[in-house]
């Protein structure tokens, strides 16, 4: 398979607002992805698009050869911005959901994550703190073995030593034929990881680019290049 | 996969008013001390316990025959359009799947309730109270069938049983439509839905209304005095008719329903 995820002439219209404008995108096998931009450069509209939550006004999107459904459904891990687990569920409730809708997940490893984070399984999200159910979210979504796995703002709201946390669970849990798309605006942060970046502004991508690339093309780190594009 | 949503249906439906179950069956059991109390020793006191508890059974069998709708409306707006909503439409799961198993755990929850509610009411009853009023359904049951027929009788008891389901569907179907209608709107979803609701009881009732305005004064005119002859000479008929017209119209409307959610889920999904 040449691409994990394939944008054509990708459009999204929220009634006046242009939210996505003929994007054209392809993400390969076995990269980390950044999707980065300022807020309301439209990160998020895209993403739910790839999630089927949202239905393209022009264009289409593929996901290994597929137009978002039940099937693409059963090879996307998605982290959406807020937590979006049931609250009255507990960590184990919420595993043994997972392991009964998606064939690909691995509950050993999610038990052992949990384990080692000293994340108490039996106690209900509702009453966990705010940093304990984003790492649940995380650590749910990263263990299984998908083949896209698309996290939106993962490290917005952590604090720089849960930051790191996340960023290890990313890269050490990801199927290496799997690719992963990362949408933040804290470049700095996940910068070490990315294979390339994509920078969106204002519903169209002003820059797809190899970090390697990036570097050696402009001599700047991916953050430094962020700043100058998207300079007031 | 209908099986494992139904799975967590029922969990949700057991830890919100699971403990309401032995509770009303408790209720029951109490009444029915308090009225036997009552018929063996009298006494004010015991009087107006007795009273009182009767009321409370009547109340919390009310109650529990209301909680399926509520506990189903809040559960499919939280499962749906909340932030929940981008877990349940990121499971490998159709749209169809989901409002079925909605619906199908809400009619498991009427069941479930209205059980509950002929055990309460029975062990309130028990002794010659349960035996009289099983006597007087099975004498009226008894009576149908001597002026229908046996046979009429069992199909129309099937077609009600039928038409309750089916109304229960549309029922629900309509609101799961309101609050999806309601979550459309960029803010005050909740109030949005409300009206939408309002909107559609206004439609019906000035739809109802004209309806009622033609077959009154048709009568008055003598324009349906043909079908008033037919029904009079084919009352039996006529039951199977209206049953079955009222199954036919309640599934076009459960269908329509059903499409509207179908349709809005596919095309304008709007997640908070």
């Amino acid at each position: 398979m040449n691409e994990i995820l394939k944008c054509t002439g990708l459009t999204k219209r929220y009634s006046n607002v242009l939210a996505l404008d003929k994007i054209d995108l392809t993400i390969a096998p076995g990269k980390i992805v950044g999707i980065l931009g300022p807020n309301g450069s439209g990160k998020t509209t895209l993403i739910k698009l790839i999630n089927g939550l949202l239905t393209p006004t022009e264009g289409s999107v593929l996901i290994a050869g597929n137009a978002p459904g039940t099937e693409t459904k059963k090879l996307v891990s998605y982290l959406p911005d807020n937590s979006f687990l049931p609250s009255w569920m507990t960590a184990e409730q919420i595993i043994e959901l997972f392991c009964d809708f998606y064939e690909d997940f691995r509950p050993e490893l999610a038990n052992e994550m949990l384990n080692r984070l000293g994340v108490p399984k039996e106690m209900k999200l509702k009453n966990l703190s705010k940093g304990n159910k984003e790492k649940v979210c995380l650590i749910l979504v990263m263990s299984r073995n998908a083949l896209l796995y698309v996290l939106d703002e993962p490290i917005a709201a952590v604090d720089p030593a849960t930051r790191d946390y996340v960023i290890s669970t990313i890269i050490n849990n990801y199927n290496p034929n799997a690719s992963v798309l990362i949408s933040t605006h804290i470049i700095a942060d996940i910068e070490p990881v990315l294979d390339e970046a994509v920078f969106i502004n204002r519903g169209q991508i002003v820059l797809h680019q190899t970090v390697d690339e990036i570097r050696e093309e402009t001599g700047m780190s991916v953050d430094a290049r962020f700043r100058e594009v998207f300079k007031w | 996969m209908v099986k494992k949503l139904l799975k967590y249906e029922f969990i949700y439906y057991l830890r919100t008013f699971g403990a309401f179950l032995p509770i009303v069956l408790v209720i029951g059991a109490v009444t029915k001390l308090f009225l036997f109390l009552e018929e063996q020793y009298g006494g004010k006191v015991i009087e107006i316990a007795s009273g009182s508890s009767v009321f409370m059974l009547v109340v919390a069998c009310f109650a529990l025959l209301l909680l399926p709708t509520v506990v189903g409306i809040v559960r499919f707006y939280k499962n749906m359009y909340s932030s929940e909503g981008y877990l349940t439409f990121t499971l490998p799961v159709t749209n169809a799947q989901h409002i079925f198993v909605k619906l199908l755990g809400v009619l498991g929850c009427y069941l479930f309730c209205a059980l509950t509610v002929i055990a309460s009411a029975s062990i309130a009853m028990a002794g010659n109270t349960l035996g009289n009023v099983i006597a007087d359904i099975v004498g009226v049951i008894k009576g149908m069938a001597v002026v229908l027929g046996s046979i009429n009788v069992t199909f129309i008891c099937i077609e009600m049983l039928i038409l309750l389901i089916l109304s229960m569907c549309s029922n629900m179907l309509l609101y799961y439509s309101c609050i999806t209608i309601g979550q459309t709107a960029k803010k005050n979803r909740i109030l949005a839905a409300v009206g939408v609701y309002f909107a559609y009881y206004i439609i019906t009732q000035v739809i109802s209304t004209v309806f009622s305005i033609v077959f009154i004064v048709g009568g008055t005119l003598g324009a349906f005095e043909d079908i008033a002859l037919w029904i009079a000479e084919n009352y039996i008929a006529s039951i199977h008719l209206i049953m079955c017209g009222g199954i036919v119209l309640s599934c076009a409307i459960a269908a329509l329903f059903w499409l509207i959610n179908q349709t809005i889920m596919k095309k304008k999904l709007n997640l908070e």
